[in-house]
């Protein structure tokens, strides 16, 4: 009865683990689209209404909850002050801290946006986030196919993992 | 004045510079505080402080780019195409009424200036709302408590947009005078510190400011939509300005306005001021001058005879 509640528990545990990375590709796919999405609704803020940005970046943590959200709301709150082009070294730590799913490659087509944010008149802008989104919906892409090609070989090798396991401890 | 209210602009003023400038202007003896009417920051040059008998250093300082980039970016909250309408006329309206004066390389657009850039030099001036030195001015103006038409003469930075600012607080709320509905063209949003829409300084409860507009468009667009019984205007300096000035009094709006001129007979010199003369348009007119800080104001009539 033990080994078999013991055994049950390691297969709960390996396929925890295994979703657990399932989940893992969900999440950066979603961050990657919905951070496209916060782009292009920042350029149609700033086409249609021009506000400051701490009043777009207040908004964001409105619209998305999350990661996003934070983000935008940590990166507002350090504008007013920000010296030459510190806001966009600030913009460029954020994404460290609040992104780290993302990787190196992925946070870095943003960076040239954090240096232009602000700073430029609102074509040059608008042309920056249009770039940084057409690489962020790539890489959303990408990581759409990564989920559907890696969710089932997690789930798989989790369950093998915890049979095999078993099998070897019983 | 108050020391308490004339410190207090001085801070405000000094909030808009970078930090390390911050410190050392702050560091200032009080004196000097409650005198100084300007930061000038010009690069790769210490800071200086405008007082009324000249400029002077802040030892220690050198202004770099990144100086003047800040202070773009705190006044514009790091959001520079909130301000480029402004920037490309030359100036930027700011919270309480201060404001900030640009220069640098004009990138012209169809024989105007597009934008600006590679900014070299920047001017915070600090704004300050002097009231009641119009007391001794308004009753020389009047005749039976009715306004005449006025034009205020002064050099730069003599004074002449502070009195016209108490003066039209003091028509506008009828301060020994009768209650004038006024429509004031700010067109760089200086004498009301208009911001964000709203204005910060005082100018009465009757005032209609439209501001951001050349002075000649602004009078035409008062004198449409809201039937103003005294327009002011500060600072004619253009042809335009003239014939906005020449239409309202034809419309019977009374007109109080500044012009630059050390007196009135500089500004009899004045080839662009000759048909206003000729025109007998102005009644009285106000010489300012300005002896050690203290300003004194001379009130003349239409033929430049000293009435005080």
């Amino acid at each position: 009865m033990l080994k078999t509640i013991g055994a049950a528990f390691v297969l709960i545990g390996t396929v925890f683990g295994g979703y657990s990375n399932v989940l893992r590709l969900k999440k950066r796919e979603k961050q990657l689209r919905d951070l496209a999405e916060a782009l292009e609704k920042i350029q149609a803020e700033l086409t249609f209404h021009a506000p400051p940005l701490a009043r777009i970046f207040g908004g964001m943590m409105g619209v998305y909850p999350g990661e996003i959200g934070g983000f935008f709301g940590e990166w507002a709150g350090t504008l007013g002050g920000a010296a030459g082009g510190e806001a966009g070294v600030i913009g460029g730590q954020l994404t460290q801290t609040w992104f780290s799913l993302l990787t190196e490659e992925e946070q870095s087509v943003l960076h040239p946006l954090f240096f232009t944010l602000g700073r430029y008149d609102i074509e040059v802008q608008k042309n920056a986030l249009e770039e940084a989104k057409v690489h962020l919906n790539r890489y959303a892409q990408k990581a759409a196919e990564d989920r559907l090609r890696l969710s089932r070989v997690y789930m798989v090798l989790s369950v093998a993992l915890g049979v095999m396991v078993v099998l070897v401890c019983l | 004045m108050e020391n308490a209210y004339l410190l207090g602009r001085f801070e405000a003023a000094a909030g808009f510079l970078p930090e390390h400038l911050r410190g050392k202007v702050n560091a200032l003896p009080l004196r000097a505080k409650l005198q100084a009417e300007e930061f000038r920051l010009r690069l790769e040059r210490p800071l200086f402080v405008t007082y009324f008998w000249g400029e002077e250093t802040i030892s220690g300082t050198k202004i770099t780019e990144n100086d003047l980039e800040t202070v773009l970016n705190i006044v514009s909250g790091s959001s520079v195409h909130t301000v480029l309408d402004q920037l490309k006329r030359g100036f930027v309206a700011l919270r309480g009424g201060h404001r900030l004066g640009v220069c640098g390389t004009a990138v012209m657009e169809r024989g105007e200036i597009g934008t600006l850039k590679d900014f070299s030099s920047l001017c915070l001036r600090i704004a300050k709302e002097y009231r009641n030195v119009a007391t001794p001015v308004i009753p020389m103006v009047c005749r039976d408590g009715e306004m005449l038409n006025t034009l205020i003469l002064s050099a730069p930075g003599g004074g002449k947009t502070t009195l016209l600012r108490d003066m039209i607080r003091r028509l506008s709320n009828g301060e020994n005078c009768v209650t004038k509905r006024v429509g004031l063209v700010d067109e760089r949003g200086e004498i009301a510190g208009i911001w964000n829409g709203r204005a910060t300084l005082d100018v009465g409860a009757r005032t209609d400011v439209m501001d951001r507009v050349s002075k000649g468009k602004g009078i035409q667009f008062l004198l449409k939509g809201l039937n103003p019984q005294l327009i002011a205007l500060d600072e004619v300096t253009e042809e335009e300005d003239l014939e906005g000035m020449k239409q309202a009094v034809g419309c019977g709006v009374t007109l109080l306005a500044t012009a630059h001129a050390g007196d009135f007979r500089d500004f009899t010199r004045r080839k662009l001021y000759k048909s206003v003369l000729n025109e007998e348009i102005f009644e009285r007119f106000v010489e300012i001058s300005n002896f050690g800080g203290n300003r004194e104001y001379h009130v003349l009539n239409g033929a430049g005879e000293r009435l005080c």
